[in-house]
């Protein structure tokens, strides 16, 4: 054989009775085969693949940063080390470029765990991870939004049970305790960092139509990422996983 | 043989039988008596631009997936199986460097390498625009199917088919394809003139058609809806419940590893499959109908880790 397949012989059968003559019986395989080592790939495929995967691999095995641990991609959490990464980063590299015309800074940066699709590994972070990170071409805009608008958001980060949102708030839901930002409170509306995609709705963030103004920042989210990773490498740092109870949910 | 005769003969009249046995014994059943006809529905979903395999420091699936093993594994269960059809349930593109570099050349060139016969359009397909996914389809070298995105105001209408009929020897497979709503989660600006419809009535008026007129055995929904929702949103589970005449949902979309299938009761009280293998090529379905003639069939159902360590 070519390859070998582990088969587990944990099989069993269900058999159940419908209306018609001679009755339907389902039978399952409970468990999954694993392709063993012997395996070899299809030369045709690896033959298409090559010319592809060198161009790529010169571009994208570029090590950008270390990473002093894993930053998993998680479900079902108020706040990851991932999210608040990418989500503090986000601002730190937008407050560089953005200039407000009216002295009025960027209060928070609000991103979606939707938009995170990959797990960064503990150890060398390239630029094609980064790129699986952030797939898309997605743009950071600054939006400008009402205070009516602003409650909207809180309301919908309780009902979606967190969000990636930067540091210097508290949204503690648990306790209903809502602690942001003196500049915030002194603004009659707030500036809000985040993706043209969110901007313009995606994932239900419907609080950001008809907003007061939108700014481009002028940087898209992944080359945002990765500007921050090459800084902090040059600066001899490694990326760190921060998780500070910005988001709670009990 | 006769073993597994009296076996089904004793499970039918107990009604409700459980027992361990293998899958050689029927499939030997199934060739001799030329009773059945030996369907092998492969199947993948969300393959998101994974060209290669996960790297071997993934902190979630090290050394897993990879389109030239998977290709190597569908070649090896073509040469031993008649009735091959391999399908897909939409998200081929992006997620990848591949994909930003390629736009969806290679995806398509490797899925027409590997011969699949049928794939639906998820709302990743539309992330270089309907424009960008127009431009890659003269590269698949299989059809795509949609039947609820009104495509007739756009580039692409008429180059997406509502269903596929495929007929293996004597058993006629309908496939026809469902896709999410994309306000919300698409850019307007990216899926331009597409409309989309309401799935469920679309859903049973295409798989009445495919089973009653077009005489299908089997009718497959390749949907890119999603497994399920907390929220009322239309699922796979809420679609095979309110719809008759499907016997299979292969799904997409929520990236979910089923680890076997799920039965639901539909409208008519049959039993609707539904389906799904996570994401990025991890795993292949297989499921294996042995139809009869009276479109009643038997199905066995393997997940196909692809996976590249020693054991």
């Amino acid at each position: 054989m070519r390859f070998f397949v582990k088969y587990s012989f944990l099989f069993f059968t269900i058999l159940f009775l419908t209306e018609c003559k001679p009755p339907v019986y389902y039978k399952t395989n409970d468990t999954s085969i694993e392709l063993g080592s012997a395996y070899s790939d299809n030369k045709q495929a690896t033959d298409l693949i090559e010319p592809y995967k060198e161009k790529l691999d010169a571009e994208m095995n570029e090590v950008l940063v270390i990473s002093a641990e894993e930053f998993p991609k998680e479900k079902g959490k108020p706040e990851t080390k991932l999210s608040n990464l990418v989500a503090d980063l986000s601002l730190e590299v937008a407050n560089q470029l953005y200039q407000p015309s009216d002295n009025h800074n960027i209060d928070f940066c609000l991103l979606n765990f939707g938009g995170l699709r990959t797990s960064l590994p503990k150890g060398e972070i390239t630029k094609g991870k980064i790129f699986e990170l952030m797939p898309f071409e997605n743009e950071l805009v600054v939006v400008t939004i009402s205070k009516e608008n602003q409650t909207k958001l809180i309301e919908y980060l309780k009902k979606a049970g967190g969000q990636p949102i930067s540091g210097g708030l508290l949204l503690d839901f648990g306790n209903e305790v809502v602690e942001i930002v003196e500049d915030w409170k002194n603004h009659e509306t707030i500036k809000v960092l985040t993706s043209d995609y969110l901007a313009n709705g995606g994932d239900k963030m419907n609080f950001f139509l008809n907003p007061i103004k939108i700014e481009p920042v002028g940087i898209k989210l992944r080359d945002a990422i990765i500007q921050y990773c090459i800084s902090e490498n040059k600066k001899g740092n490694q990326l760190v996983g921060k998780l500070d109870g910005r988001i709670t949910l009990e | 043989m006769s073993n597994r005769r009296k076996f089904i003969k004793q499970t039918l009249l107990s009604g409700f039988g459980l027992a361990s046995l293998n899958l050689v014994p029927l499939r030997s059943f199934a060739a001799k008596k030329k009773k059945y006809v030996k369907i092998t529905i492969l199947h993948t979903n969300d393959v998101h631009s994974h060209i290669e395999p996960f790297p071997n420091n993934d902190p979630k699936y090290p050394g897993l997936g990879g389109a030239a093993r998977r290709a190597a594994l569908i070649q090896q269960i073509r040469s031993e199986e008649q009735n091959v059809l391999l399908l897909d349930a939409g998200d081929i593109f992006q997620g990848t460097p591949y994909f930003n570099l390629y736009n969806g050349e290679i995806d398509f060139k490797l899925m027409s390498l590997m011969q699949y016969d049928c794939a639906t359009i998820g709302n990743h397909d539309f992330d270089n625009g309907i424009d960008g996914l127009d431009k890659m389809l003269p590269l698949a070298k299989f059809p795509f199917v949609n039947v609820n995105y009104d495509f007739n105001n756009t580039i692409l209408k008429d180059k997406i088919h509502p269903y596929k009929i495929f007929t293996k020897e004597s058993v006629k497979v309908g496939v026809f394809g469902i896709g999410v709503e994309l306000d919300g989660l698409v850019g307007k600006k990216l899926y331009k003139g597409t409309k989309y419809n309401e799935p469920v009535s679309i859903a049973n008026q295409t798989a009445q058609l495919l089973k009653m007129d077009k005489k299908c055995d089997l009718v497959i929904c390749l949907s890119h809806l999603g497994y399920k929702y907390k929220s009322g949103k239309i699922s796979d589970l809420k679609l095979a419940e309110k719809t008759r005449n499907i016997d299979l949902i292969i799904g997409g979309h929520t990236h979910t590893f089923l680890e076997k299938p799920t039965k639901i009761r539909n409208l008519s009280g049959k039993n609707t499959l539904i389906t799904q293998v996570g994401w990025a090529g991890i795993n292949l379905g297989r499921l294996d109908f042995y139809v009869n003639e009276n479109q009643n069939y038997s199905v066995s159902y393997q997940n196909i880790r692809i996976k590249n360590k020693s054991f």
